[in-house]
């Protein structure tokens, strides 16, 4: 016979002080586990979801990123034409070449933080279709024209639809803002090509981008282009280049866990002493209830279950406390390019229901030993003890 | 008896919970202190820079490479003692676990001059300067790597793309920061770029200039005419002290120290919860006793005393026990392979020992003095009434 | 003559309860003259506690003056009280109330911590009054390793090592069986005989009440005449 959940309820409540204690260190070890496995799910997002696996990128061999690449305008022609390269309704092959420069803005404390502008072309916007137009228009070819993701026009002032911004040695009309879904593209700002290369005083584009016909397409350019020891360029799909940029992911992954693990097994300890706390308190009752014939598994089930739902509270309320920290923005810097990256938290459905289970192993190991010994109890020490 | 053996026995008397309450005390303080020796490592950079030294970089950004000849303009400036380049060569060392520590090519006949805390024997810095391809490496990281003097050092070209040979000629020795790093001739870079790359004339460029100036006060002298110098230029640049130069990096990590901070602030405060819940079980259960203390005569504040010093002992031995397993197991964590040469490792400093015993008490403190205050404050009749 | 000792005059003390008033004494005057030994007796809520925990100054008086060894105690601050305690008051509760984790020795040591005695001079008390109760061979004991009995009687040498002018008992006997009872009263009586130690002890025992030399009796809040003993209401 089952003891009913009520009665466990009850005693929480005649505890309340101790009960809620409990329940909002669980709640505090479950929120900050959740919050920075969001932070590195975010950084992750931001650099992986950036890439398209049929854009082949091209760069110079041996340069880790785009800042140290340099790819020719006559490499250019010749990359234009390779086999595999799809062409446009019109004709034309979909290649973007591209510029990219770091620049410095102010931040609103006043320090300079180090900007990523890239020179593209219309082709270039199209290839990332994850980047979309929220204000504004596009830039115009030919002219001083930027759009800035709105990341970048939250995080420094001045950064406005319609006002201007000083990239370099001139001032940059902004003319729209766009929204890259959290991707690397949140930490740019696009300009033309041509432009921004003439500006910067760039002989050569920094990368170019083609469009694979298919995957099978991808594997035959990058193999063609890494095999042509003439022009010295270096070819991968466009996800591999963001995805090896995600390992500053790797350890704020091994702090959460090491955080969650650590404080997790501590939270348990604490577990532990309310439950033994209030089995101890309870010794009376526990007889009595053995007097009325309730089976000391039975008992055992209820204790653990009182642990078990005091540490699923604590779940829920430390779940709770991370909703609002997900799309929290901040930013780091990428170490490949040195250029700010913002990205924001991200919780998953996943994470949370990790984080539940997180605290409903708080609660069964620390109850565990509490409801063994409530369990086995003697009845006639309890009663003496009275 | 003393009031100490008192306070210890009061402690100790639920063997379990006080365990149990000094284990999760030292497992937040695990936890709680490797942050706080990552932040103090970035400030240690700080702190070990020397005010006289200037570095001159690119205006936007040190990536940005400057131009070999403006070394010669530089120079003409009264008050600088010494100037070397650093270019940063970011090769590979046998494969990127291998690589921790930063190479630079540098100019060998000024190098010990801009860094004097820098120590190498006379004979091995003539050695260094005499052969080309010879290159002075950190003493951590030659106990490390085994290099002793006539060792070859061979790196794989990443940041720029052309490998290197080297030959090991001194060891010098500095802080663990310094040590990190290796240096060799910036003429012999300049003959690898020209011969694997076929740039007649080697990079042309540098990343930096680092300069020591006669004294502190001579510094932003020195830093106005070196910028002024180059202002008009397609590359500009930004002459700052080292100190502010090193800060560029540590701001690159972003909100990383607030991110830590609050992080750590969560973490404090729930260890404080647990603490407080547990001191204020043990409190509760002895409402009979407090009384009866204070009808022996015992004054309330003393009671009180005696309590906190019971839950500063607790949190103290879970403190101790936190920061010496933090002290002795994150030394054995090779940091510097993990992070490719950034960090050097998570130093435990005794101050930082002292900082988590602080911590720990200030934590026994407030989560004793709450349950304990509302304990002394009921009168010796109220106390006694009360069935614990 | 024997000097007065406790001088209690026009004593009140009152209660609230919620919005309610209750006066737990009643205008009371008592004296209790040195060397006394006086049983203070009365029905559950007759304040007799209450007195008791006046003269013991763990209580204050709503008004009226309690003067002991010709000292007002009434207005003194709750930390020169403690300290008046400390030197003054020998007191013994009806659940003997020794700190679990100390042993006999350290139990009876305890109120010598708040006084300058060097260790030796505390030991050479401690060892006195354990003596004087009979327990000299239980010093190391751990209240649960001791009888009912045996720890009311090491809360006697606890009352008694700092060598106070008065013993106040509040039912020690209330928790005992009638053979440690007899033995602990028989204990108390000594002390008095003997040693000329003034007690005042509150019970509810008729038993308990013949070891004494005077009876007082209280109900509902007031004090008897002496002679008077309450009736014991009969369950009807």
């Amino acid at each position: 016979m089952a003891i009913p959940l009520k009665y466990n309820y009850l005693s929480l409540l005649k505890r309340r002080v101790s009960t809620l204690m409990t329940v909002f260190s669980i709640a505090l070890v479950v929120f900050i586990f959740v919050s920075v496995m969001a932070l590195a799910n975010g950084l992750e997002t931001a650099l992986i979801a950036s890439g398209d696996p049929l854009n082949v990128m091209v760069m110079r061999r041996g340069s880790g990123s785009e800042l140290s690449s340099a790819v020719s305008h006559e490499a250019l022609q010749v990359l234009k034409y390779l086999p595999g390269v799809q062409n446009a309704a019109g004709g034309e092959p979909i290649v973007s070449p591209e510029v990219f420069v770091i620049v410095n803005l102010p931040r609103p404390d006043g320090a300079l933080a180090n900007i990523a502008v890239r020179g593209t072309s219309p082709v270039g916007a199209d290839l990332r279709p994850q980047l979309r137009l929220i204000e504004g228009r596009m830039f115009q070819p030919g002219l001083r024209e930027v759009v800035v993701s709105r990341t970048i026009s939250r995080r420094f002032p001045g950064v406005r639809l319609g006002s201007q911004v000083k990239l370099g040695k001139a001032n940059w009309n902004i003319v729209g803002i766009f929204d890259a879904q959290g991707t690397a593209f949140d930490s740019e700002i696009w300009g033309d090509v041509n432009q921004v290369a003439g500006d910067f005083s760039y002989q050569d584009y920094s990368s170019v981008l083609l469009r694979a016909k298919d995957a099978a397409a991808v594997k035959e350019l990058v193999s063609r282009i890494e095999s042509d020891k003439n022009n010295d360029l270096t070819a991968q799909p466009e996800s591999e280049y963001y995805a090896q940029q995600t390992w500053a992911a790797g350890p704020i992954k091994l702090m959460g866990m090491f955080i969650a693990v650590v404080m997790g097994v501590g939270a348990c300890f604490a577990a532990m002493n309310t439950m033994y706390a209030a089995v101890s308190y309870r010794t009376k009752e526990i007889a009595t209830l053995q007097v009325l014939g309730f089976r000391r598994r039975s008992i055992l089930i209820s204790f653990l279950a009182e642990s078990m739902l005091v540490a699923l509270v604590g779940g829920i309320v430390g779940c709770l406390l991370s909703l609002p920290v997900n799309k929290l923005t901040t930013a780091t810097t990428n170490l490949q390019t040195f250029s700010e990256v913002a990205f924001a938290f991200r919780t998953s459905p996943q994470l949370l229901l990790i984080g539940m289970i997180f605290a409903v192993m708080i609660g069964l190991f620390g109850g565990l030993f509490p409801a063994r010994q409530a369990a086995r109890q003697s009845l006639a020490l309890a009663l003496r003890k009275g | 008896m003393t009031f100490g053996r008192f306070i210890w026995k009061n402690g100790t008397r639920n063997k379990r919970r006080t365990i149990l309450t000094v284990l999760s005390v030292a497992l937040t303080l695990f936890v709680l202190i490797p942050l706080v020796t990552f932040v103090n490592e970035l400030d240690r950079r700080l702190e070990e820079t020397n005010s006289a030294r200037l570095v001159t970089r690119h205006a936007v950004i040190w990536i940005f490479p400057i131009p070999e000849r403006y070394r010669m303009q530089i120079e003409k400036i009264p008050g600088i003692v010494a100037n070397t380049p650093l270019t940063y060569y970011g090769g590979v060392y046998v494969d990127r676990a291998h690589t921790d520590f930063a190479q630079y090519s540098c100019d060998p006949q000024t190098l010990f001059d801009v860094f004097p805390e820098l120590k190498i024997p006379d004979e091995q810095r003539q050695a260094f300067i005499n052969e080309q391809t010879a290159v002075v490496v950190g003493r951590s990281k030659a106990d490390k790597h085994g290099w002793k003097i006539g060792d070859r050092i061979n790196l794989k070209g990443a940041v720029i793309p052309v490998d290197l040979e080297l030959i090991v000629r001194g060891i010098f020795s500095g802080s663990p920061n310094e040590e990190s790093n290796i240096y060799f001739h910036h003429t012999y870079l300049n003959q690898a770029v020209e011969a694997q790359l076929g740039l007649p004339g080697g990079l042309g460029e540098v990343s930096t200039y680092w300069i020591r100036a006669d004294s502190p006060a001579s510094v932003p002298r020195i830093s106005q005419a070196i910028d002024e110098l180059f202002v008009n230029t397609d590359k500009p640049t930004r002459t700052e002290t080292e100190k502010s130069f090193q800060m560029s990096f540590v701001s690159l990590l972003g909100n990383i120290k607030y991110l830590i901070a609050t992080i750590s602030a969560l973490i404090i405060f729930t260890i404080l919860l647990v603490t407080a819940n547990t001191m204020a079980m043990s409190v509760r259960e002895r409402v009979r006793e407090i009384a009866v203390l204070k009808a022996l005569g015992f004054r309330r504040r003393r009671v009180l005393m005696l309590l906190m010093a019971e839950g500063v002992m607790i949190t103290l031995m879970g403190g101790l026990l936190g920061t010496l397993a933090a002290h002795f197991v994150f030394r054995l964590i090779d940091i510097a392979a993990y992070t490719q040469g950034s960090f050097q490792r998570l130093d435990v400093t005794w101050s930082i020992i002292a900082l988590g015993l602080i911590i720990s008490g200030l934590v026994g403190v407030v989560s004793t003095g709450v349950p304990a205050y509302q304990a002394t404050k009921l009168t010796v009749a109220e106390g006694l009434r009360n069935i614990g | 003559m024997t000097q007065t000792l406790v001088e209690i005059r026009n004593l009140v003390r009152t209660f609230r309860r919620g919005s309610n008033e209750v006066i737990a004494l009643q205008e009371t005057d008592l004296d209790i003259p040195e060397g006394d030994f006086l049983a203070l007796m009365g029905p559950s809520g007759s304040g007799k506690s209450t007195l008791l925990n006046i003269i013991a100054g763990i209580d204050k008086p709503t008004s009226g003056t309690v003067s002991i060894g010709g000292i007002e105690v009434q207005d003194m601050s709750e930390d020169e009280l403690a300290e008046w305690r400390n030197q003054n008051i020998g007191f013994i509760f009806q659940t003997f109330n020794l700190i679990p984790v100390l042993t006999a020795y350290e139990n009876v040591e305890l109120p010598l911590l708040l006084t300058d005695l060097s260790s030796k001079r505390r030991r050479e008390h401690v060892m006195t009054a354990l003596k004087l109760v009979g327990l000299s061979d239980r010093v190391q004991h751990y209240p649960q390793q001791l009888s009912g009995g045996q720890e009311q009687r090491v809360a006697i040498a606890r009352a008694i090592v700092t060598d106070p002018v008065i013993i106040l008992g509040d039912e020690p006997t209330g928790d005992l069986d009638a053979r440690s009872a007899e033995e602990v009263l028989t204990l108390l009586r000594e002390l008095n005989e003997h040693s000329g130690k003034t007690i005042v002890m509150v019970t509810h025992d008729p038993r308990a009440a013949h070891f004494a030399k005077h009876e007082r009796h209280l109900d509902k809040g007031f004090l008897l005449p002496p002679g008077v003993k309450y009736v014991e209401e009969q369950f009807a």
